[in-house]
């Protein structure tokens, strides 16, 4: 659940509803193809790799990686392979613009499609490259895995992750589908998902909403500030004490 | 135009011609795979050092549901 919660926040409500308003149905390949195999290949082959050599963090990982490299380098002569390299970054989230659509309710799209999801990008660039950075590199998603109390509870998180994450799209990708049939004329996707809030939730309901959404959006603000300018040890402790 | 955008052009071309069917199968076989081999795993790699042998505390059947439900999604979508 932490896993998947950290890989879902406010913005992805509000930029994939928006995405699957203007887009279509194809936005969901991120939660699917872009996830759950990845998650699947981490549980098994790199989350044992990372207990067994005992890192903290990703940065601790391509330490020890170079630590393991140099002592290879000092006992043998032959050049020692980089593979075990893990590159961070995070899969492109989509963003609306105004581009023809074809096919709403289509997961794979032709490569001449209208959209910025062609199949060859979804397939060998999300499926098979972004998608394994992210889930085995991203240090926000590792993280949560590496503070698992065993190996095994470690594994169980991805696995199960990669079966919850298998219904997300039903919830940020679908109400963006809704807004589409209710609101055909938005100028923005973005505004799909506020429009649906606005007209179905009653008042009391939609300033909780409110209230979530800007805990969520908040939740992210930390986050990128724990994990992305690398401060100081203490002061990456006492940040992340603040984290909801 | 440099030669890659020629090269880009040329590759673009030709999975122009790839049938949605055969890309479907490429998109199905990814989960067919992966089902494959986490069926495959050793038990030891799959369970808890101290389970007690029960089906809920193999990571094999958790991984293949999210894999089924994958197949499923990309069969008839």
């Amino acid at each position: 659940m932490s896993l998947v919660a950290t890989d879902i926040g406010g913005t992805d409500i509000i930029g994939v509803g928006g995405a699957a308003y203007t887009y279509g149905m194809a936005v969901g390949n991120f939660e699917w193809i872009g996830c759950v195999p990845a998650m699947i290949v981490g549980a098994f082959v790199f989350i044992p790799f990372f207990w067994r050599i005992d890192v903290g963090g990703i940065g601790n990982l391509r330490r020890e990686l170079q630590r393991i490299e140099q002592s290879a380098a000092r006992h043998s002569a032959e050049p020692v392979s980089r593979d075990g390299a893990l590159p961070g970054g995070a899969p492109a989230k989509p963003t609306g613009n105004n581009a023809e659509v074809v096919q709403y309710t289509e997961l794979i799209l032709p490569v001449d499609t209208a959209t910025p999801f062609p199949w060859t990008g979804i397939l060998f660039g999300l499926g098979l490259i972004l998608s394994l950075a992210y889930w085995i590199g991203n240090q926000a998603i590792v993280q949560r895995s590496l503070g698992a109390k065993s190996e095994f509870e470690a594994k169980a998180a991805y696995v199960w992750g990669a079966v919850l994450k298998n219904l997300i799209p039903l919830i940020i990708t679908v109400p963006g589908l809704i807004a589409l049939v209710k609101f055909p004329d938005l100028a923005d996707g973005d505004r799909a998902f506020p429009s649906l809030i606005s007209v179905l939730l009653p008042v009391g309901l939609r300033g909780i909403f409110l209230a979530a959404f800007l805990a969520a959006l908040m939740s992210i603000v930390v986050v990128s500030c724990v994990t992305r300018r690398e401060p100081e040890e203490k002061l990456r402790y006492v940040v992340g004490g603040f984290q909801p | 135009m440099t030669p890659l955008h020629h090269i880009g052009n040329l590759v673009r071309e030709l999975l122009l011609q790839v049938p949605l069917p055969v890309v479907r199968a490429l998109f199905l076989a990814v989960p067919i795979v992966l089902l494959i081999w986490v069926l495959r795993l050793p038990r030891e790699v799959t369970t808890s050092p101290e389970s007690s042998g029960r089906a809920g505390q193999n990571l094999k059947y958790g991984a293949a549901l999210a894999l089924l439900i994958q197949i499923a999604i990309y069969s008839f979508m």
